[in-house]
């Protein structure tokens, strides 16, 4: 009988090592997803709680009880404070889930709140998305405050995208401009540039095609324009 | 030559075959799962809302939804119902009775009220004549072709012929769309102009439900029978193709969905209507084409647009499903051995054809023979038994990574299991599947190999 002496054979020693790393790898996945989701988990109770508060501050508003809001107030600093983060993606997801007519409810109660602190935060602090995340706030809460810092971003790709939606938001066919020169340079996508466009309201759009300014737009962008 | 000798020259040849294998094999997958995280950021996919483009404010192309049908009066209402729920503004739907003999036609007549409509000559793509066309009532976007029975390469065809968008997205009968696919599988191709082909990423639909367009997992659990088969998609789908994608190499689409450009399938002539495996047999004759021809294309598959078909539930259906699958697969390749090691794309010719061939269509024959010479060894004394063990658990391993990085990369970009629990199960399935499931999937396999060796055709 031939017997290979598992330690002292190169070969035996590969494959046991490479079994050892892949079953490293496998540990090593399940321990990313199971963390993950104990995070994604916290993070949507601190969601949750955030819009929880503002609904209650609004139910008081409604009910003229506006003076006593302090508790809910403080209750959402103290969250804006410890979880900037959580807040920004709240604040985003409720306003987009809530009709344009609507936010100016939510917008009244929030600028009670040090909400504008999260912003910068995010912007300048943390990464990629968080920056998503506050452009896309940006441009749902209408914070014209923030309108410079979000065009300097309009050439930037990652975030491109959610600047130039932001700014459009904003400044509607002012924005017009920043959006050509940032599809122009690649930082946008075609269909990055029409959803930019989306956000212009339509009549300016078919005043804009009118102009002679019209003429610095793409071919491929009018390719799908109505007007 | 002394006899041991002999013997003990065959068995190491055949470890370092082993092993030459599997590594070209992990190589292969750790480039391509590489790239799939570049094809991701490339694709800018994000689950913020710029991928809500908003096309009922544009004009956008219009997109021609192919659904062949034969007998499927089972699922039929529902699957064009999926599609009719589209959130895309500018689409029609062909539905293609490739002669059915159950009440698939008028269950289609009673749901949609259809109303017969003047029929086309339908030359040169298909092979028979429409007998009757329909129009429905209430949705007038949504026509109903009767043929006579040709198979589905054929009904593709006729529906190609018919439909009058820019684009044509190739559903299954037994397929449902959720109503974003069809905007996000269009935002790709306005973005890449090049694109010809785009395909989703598949999953069973045994286990959701599907409310108010919202689909969902359902929270009873899943058998093993069914989990082993979303592994299998999810490696296939999720990690596989869409890393391949990223380099260009693609070579198969699931064709339970996939969008064309219709001019690039109008010019290969579109389906081969004696191909067993039509979804590769087009995305192979489109890659000849376009090399041949020296025509820039790009053929992709995105992972965040599922189509939920339902997959087989009986062992019989799994085995007829993985022998043809395999069959095809083989006809396919031979038919496109030119792609082989071509000059025209060194991507394609030296990577991934012969990947798909050496690496994919060998597997089963390999991961056969190997077990059975193990376990041969093993039993004539040639092989210890920790060298068995320790190649067993090699296998073992490289099965379970692979699965549980198709779960993983799932839940980092694509995020369709609603709850850990879902994904823990799954997870237990994937380290269970590399235990006599593969085995025996392999084994059906070399069954399709058997069959396509000695020339017996194979029936769907």
């Amino acid at each position: 009988m031939m017997i290979f002496n598992w330690h002292l054979d190169p070969l035996l020693l590969y494959a046991l090592v490479l079994s050892a790393i892949l079953l490293s790898g496998i540990m090593f996945q399940m321990a990313t997803i199971v963390t993950k989701h104990q995070r994604k988990y916290q993070s949507e109770l601190i969601q949750k709680r955030f819009v929880d508060l503002l609904n209650q501050s609004i139910q008081k508003c409604n009910a003229e009880h506006i003076n006593d809001l302090q508790t809910e107030i403080a209750e959402i600093n103290q969250l804006i404070e410890l979880h900037k983060k959580e807040v920004a993606n709240a604040w985003m997801r409720l306003l987009e889930k809530t009709q344009p007519a609507q936010r100016s409810v939510y917008i009244d109660v929030i600028k009670h709140t040090h909400m504008l602190h999260c912003i910068p935060h995010c912007l300048y602090e943390e990464g990629l998305a968080e920056r998503c995340i506050a452009l896309e706030a940006i441009g749902l809460s209408g914070f014209e405050a923030y309108a410079t810092e979000t065009a300097m971003f309009a050439n930037d790709k990652g975030v491109a995208p959610y600047a130039c939606i932001a700014l459009a938001r904003l400044k509607k066919i002012e924005a017009m401009p920043v959006i050509l020169n940032a599809y122009q340079v690649g930082a946008l996508s075609t269909t990055q540039a029409l959803s930019a466009i989306a956000e212009i309201p339509s009549a300016q759009i078919a005043h804009f095609l009118l102009q002679p300014e019209a003429a610095s737009m793409p071919d491929r962008l009018k390719t799908y324009m109505l007007t | 030559m002394d006899y041991t000798h002999l013997i003990s020259s065959i068995v190491r040849g055949m470890e370092y075959f082993f092993h030459a294998h599997l590594l070209l094999a992990l190589l292969a997958y750790i480039v391509v799962a590489a790239l799939l995280r570049k094809h991701m950021r490339h694709l800018g996919y994000r689950d913020i809302s710029h991928e809500k483009v908003p096309f009922e404010k544009f004009k956008a192309p219009k997109v021609s939804i192919l659904i062949p049908v034969f007998n499927e009066q089972e699922g039929i209402i529902e699957s064009v119902q999926a599609s009719l729920s589209t959130d895309y503004p500018n689409f029609e739907i062909w539905v293609i009775d490739d002669g059915s003999s159950d009440q698939t036609l008028n269950q289609l007549q009673e749901s949609f009220l259809l109303k017969p409509i003047e029929t086309q000559k339908c030359q040169p793509l298909c092979q028979t004549q429409a007998t009757r066309v329909f129009q429905s009532s209430t949705w007038p976007n949504l026509r109903v072709i009767q043929k006579p029975h040709s198979g589905k390469a054929d009904s593709l065809n006729m529906g190609i012929q018919y439909s009058q968008g820019q684009y044509v997205c190739c559903i299954d009968s037994d397929s449902i769309i959720t109503p974003d696919a069809l905007r996000k599988l269009i935002i790709k191709f306005i973005n890449e102009p090049t694109l010809i082909a785009l395909g989703g990423a598949i999953a069973p639909s045994n286990e959701i439900m599907v409310r108010q367009g919202e689909v969902l997992r359902k929270p009873t659990k899943t058998s093993i029978f069914v989990g082993v088969q979303i592994i299998e998609y999810l490696r296939s789908f999720t990690a596989w193709r869409t890393g391949w994608s990223y380099l260009d190499g693609l070579l198969i689409i699931g064709g339970a969905l996939t969008v064309f450009e219709k001019s690039a399938v109008l010019k290969v002539g579109g389906y081969r209507t004696d191909a067993s495996c039509e979804d590769l047999e087009i995305i192979l004759t489109l890659h000849e084409y376009h090399l041949k021809n020296n025509l820039p294309y790009k053929i992709w598959t995105i992972p965040n647009v599922i189509c939920w078909t339902r997959v087989p539930k009986t062992k019989e259906d799994l085995k007829r499903q993985r022998i043809r699958w395999m069959w095809g697969a083989l006809q396919s390749l031979r038919w496109h051995k030119q792609l082989m090691f071509t000059q025209k794309s060194a991507l394609i010719g030296w990577f991934s054809f012969p990947h798909i061939v050496f690496i994919e269509a060998f597997a089963p024959v390999i991961e056969l023979l190997g077990l059975l010479s193990m376990i041969a060894c093993a039993l004539t004394g040639l092989l210890s038994f920790s060298s068995c063990l320790i190649y067993g658990l090699l296998i073992y391993a490289l099965s379970g990574f692979y699965s549980w990085y198709a779960i993983a990369t799932n839940d980092h970009y694509i995020n369709s299991f609603q709850s850990l629990q879902q994904i823990l199960r799954l997870g237990a399935v994937g380290l269970i599947e590399p235990i006599g499931y593969r085995q025996r999937d392999a084994y059906w396999r070399m069954i399709g190999w058997w069959r396509w060796i000695n020339g017996q055709p194979i029936k769907w």
